[in-house]
């Protein structure tokens, strides 16, 4: 429950220690390469802050120890202000760590001693990694590791996590740290504030309900700064509301600060004895960023590289797509033709490997897609992007910040919802969950594809582009409704570190695309399979005496039912039953119609069967590309909105608000073309 | 001292003549690429915008101007005494990536092409791919080879440390 002081300890004889520690740090510290080099574990790494939002576990042994290691996502101070701040806070204080690594960014070390004054006034017992040394050489500083561990007590390891530097030496200083007493630090305030936490501290002591182990001083200090949830930790430990009341009438503002000044005052002491600052010069970064964040430039090279991306998708994975397609089709032909049993033949070619084929065809473009945002993210041009929207959201009243879970929702929308954690405002962050749903996620790629390559040949690539786009701005007209009726109020202010440009590494790439796309993977060997199994059931039901996917089974039954509501947008009710599969996940909506309109056996298949049908051509193929981009989410989607609101009736704003949005964009669509006599 | 001042002028001058270059191309590209669209979309004969010797096209017309955009802006910079290296880098660096792509597409045109055999690919030629990199190709990468220093840092030394 809470840090106290230890005994030394010793090594059992020829036994295991098993033991834990936390991986703590400001954000963007590479907290989380550094879990990986100690885990041997994939997790996934950013160069922007925020990527961690939750807690990881990962294990790693050496000498005697067996370590549980926990990857905490990155927080300034021990005062959280966002929920993924309040995770790894609640886990320093309440799970208590036997130790805690703070990774500590070399190039910055004043603002990261912050925690570590923090950790230390806990009681927790630390070891700083000092990461990224060799761009604290590259700015031509220095630091004197030996005297900085002696004049804050605790050990320190220099490092270069990325290129695994400093793991040994980080072992040796756990082992030592573990075996070793650590005390907690305590800064010295001023007379009037010792004074005070001298009197909280006896009347802490006088509470037998709290634990003896508890570090009472920095519990005061918290009463004293007027810590919010001080009153939840009281009444945790059963203190008389009354006691509560008078210890919580010591808090003041005016302490919290001048407990910060002292803080502060401590760490410029102590940096200006270790730190040896390099000769001030412009870097290579800030000459790049000088055009990458230009207020004119910025947006149209942001732009051009998305549309470069798209390019490249596109143009990747078409001979793998073809590869597969041929596979498929092989393999359909050959159930089809050897299966004696026509339903059961059926069953397999047309449903299974039909419905699979037409959703595993679009694997390479979605990993395509995925590498691409890797290479961008790790060589921290995302970062950038981000900063460079947040003019544009500012000036349209919204949160810069909220454009990092919108780029994280291309690949897909889970984790980016899950991501609006490091929000630390609660209306930014409704806002920024309930729009997210528009970034148009991989699952609907393979629609996107398709549809546009088959009727739009050479602009594919622009199509689907063009899409991306208007997913972008429906979720910044959305937020900006929202802004003005549901979640009136300021924004917090944006503040976000860019870090500095790395080489992209491929392995991390590769890791993070293989991550990303075997969810895609997993869902087609599960959800989708059990899917376009169902699809094919009511494709062929009744048995006897109805045409597989015709008119008078049952699934036609469930399309026409809801067909009058999608005819202005041209769709039949073929196209409505694969949209409402697509509930489930979206890759059905594609699986669906490649066990509906027949040919399902291939992707060629799918493209001839499409061509020749009447009730497919280029204007209903947009208006069902710009419904699929914004109609209701899936299931899973649905299932974080839930969680990370915590409301069902947002949660049901959110299926209904889009869908309408999308009926609409579709029906404007298809309805302004069909005037225009597109010549679609 | 000297020869500072002379690198500096010289990329002035090629930012300038780069930027020019990219610039008219650039307004060629998108206004014979929308009159291509225009064409395409009525049916008309189209062959008369295929006078410049890259394939006409709103897109790449708008890539390429924004490459001559922010050599323009670094020419400008540089005339005002500061350093233009990061123009010159991201323009040249943009346009690498694109020629890396066209590159690619290539390939990827030539194996569909023959090895595959796609219908799609009836009529296409080797060329009709080189065109965009031939055009886009020659000033970036006289870019890449007389500011080199610039645009790519050398491999960085792997430091030793000691606790």
């Amino acid at each position: 429950m809470a840090y106290k002081t230890k005994n030394v300890k010793e090594i059992p004889n020829g036994g295991k220690i098993s033991t834990n520690i936390a991986l703590a740090g400001n954000p963007n510290t590479g907290k989380s390469t550094l879990f990986n080099a100690l885990t041997g574990l994939k997790q996934k790494i950013g160069n922007w802050s925020g990527v961690t939002v939750e807690k990881k576990e990962g294990k790693r042994s050496f000498n005697n120890f067996e370590l549980s290691i926990t990857d905490l996502p990155g927080t300034y101070s021990l005062s959280a202000s966002s929920l993924d701040e309040q995770i790894a806070r609640d886990f320093i204080i309440y799970d208590t760590p036997e130790i805690v690594v703070q990774i500590v960014d070399a190039s910055n070390l004043e603002r990261n001693l912050y925690l570590t004054m923090m950790l230390r006034e806990l009681g927790a017992r630390v070891v700083i990694a000092l990461n990224m040394m060799d761009l604290l050489e590259k700015d031509g500083s220095s630091i004197n590791v030996q005297k900085l561990s002696t004049e804050i007590g605790i050990p320190i390891v220099p490092m270069i996590a990325n290129k695994k530097i400093g793991i040994d030496d980080l072992e040796n200083a756990i082992e030592s740290v573990y075996l070793e007493d650590q005390k907690p630090m305590e800064i010295k305030y001023s007379k009037e504030i010792e004074e005070v936490l001298s009197t909280i501290q006896k009347m802490l002591l006088s509470i037998p309900s709290i634990p003896s182990s508890f570090n009472l001083r920095w519990l005061a200090i918290q009463i004293l700064q007027n810590k919010s949830d001080i009153t939840t930790l009281l009444e945790s430990w059963n203190v008389k509301s009354k006691v509560i009341g008078e210890l919580t009438s010591f808090g003041k503002e005016d302490y919290e600060a001048e407990i910060i000044d002292s803080k502060y005052e401590y760490i410029s002491k102590v940096t200006s004895k270790v730190w040896k600052k390099g000769e001030t010069k412009v870097t290579r970064s800030d000459l790049i960023d000088k055009v990458v964040t230009h207020k004119w430039l910025g947006i149209p090279i942001f732009l051009l590289v998305m549309w470069g991306s798209f390019q490249f998708v596109f143009a990747v994975s078409v001979p793998f797509m073809e590869l597969i397609d041929m596979l498929f089709g092989w393999l359909s032909g050959l159930l089809v033709d050897n299966i004696r049993i026509e339903w059961l033949g059926s069953l397999l070619g047309d449903g299974i490997v039909g419905g699979l084929g037409a959703v595993l065809i679009f694997v390479p473009p979605i990993f395509t897609m995925f590498f691409i945002l890797s290479i961008l993210e790790d060589s921290g041009y995302l970062a950038r992007a981000a900063f460079v929207m947040d003019k544009l959201m500012v000036k349209l009243g919204l949160h810069g910040h909220s454009f990092i879970p919108m780029l994280l929702g291309f690949g897909c929308n889970v984790p980016a919802i899950m991501s609006t954690r490091s929000l630390k405002n609660n209306k930014d962050r409704m806002i920024t969950i309930l729009i997210n749903p528009f970034m148009s996620c991989g699952a609907r790629m393979p629609v996107f594809i398709l549809f546009a390559g088959l009727f739009f040949g050479a602009s594919a690539g622009t199509v689907i582009f063009a899409l991306y786009v208007l997913g972008i701005v429906v979720a910044v007209l959305t937020a900006i409704l929202l802004r003005k009726t549901f979640f009136k109020g300021e924004s917090a202010p944006f503040i976000m570190e860019l870090p500095p440009y790395h080489s992209p590494k491929l392995r991390s790439a590769t890791i993070a695309m293989w991550d990303k796309g075997k969810m895609y993977l997993k869902k087609a060997g599960t959800i989708i399979l059990i899917g376009v199994v169902f699809v094919w059931f009511l494709a062929a039901m009744p048995f006897g005496g109805v045409e597989y996917g015709g008119p008078d089974t049952w699934l036609a039954a469930v399309g026409t039912f809801f067909e009058p509501i999608f005819r202005p947008l041209g769709f039949d009710w073929r196209i409505v039953v694969a949209l409402i599969v697509g509930f489930v996940a979206k890759e059905l909506v594609v699986g669906s119609l490649g066990t509906i309109v027949g040919g399902g056996e291939s992707d060629e298949g799918i493209k001839s069967a499409i061509l020749a049908d009447e009730g497919f051509y280029a204007l209903n193929s947009l208006s069902l590309m710009v419904f699929t981009l914004l109609y209701f989410p899936c299931a899973a989607v649905v299932g974080v909105i839930k969680k990370e609101t915590g409301s069902w009736r947002w949660t049901i704003f959110a299926i209904v608000y889009s869908t309408v949005i999308a009926w609409l964009f579709a029906f404007a669509v298809f309805q302004i073309g069909s005037l225009m006599g597109s010549g679609l | 001292m000297e020869k500072s001042k002379n690198t500096s002028n010289n990329m002035k001058t090629s930012l300038l003549a780069g930027s020019l270059i990219f610039l008219v191309a650039a307004i060629a590209e998108i206004i014979l690429g929308a009159f291509k669209m225009y064409a395409d979309s009525k049916e008309l004969e189209e062959h008369w915008v295929n006078i410049i010797p890259f394939p006409p096209g709103i897109f790449p017309g708008l890539v390429v101007l924004l490459i001559g955009l922010i050599w323009i802006v670094g020419y400008f910079v540089t005339r005002k005494g500061q350093n233009a290296n990061g123009h010159l880098s991201v323009g040249t660096i943009i346009a690498l990536g694109f020629i890396f792509l066209f590159i690619l597409i290539l390939l990827i045109d030539i194996f569909n092409a023959y090895a595959l055999g796609l219908e799609d690919y009836d009529g296409w030629t080797i060329l009709a791919s080189l065109r965009w990199i031939i055009f886009l190709s020659p000033i970036p990468m006289f870019f890449t080879m007389k500011y080199r220093e610039f645009i790519f840092t050398r491999k960085k030394k792997t430091i030793m440390l000691q606790s």
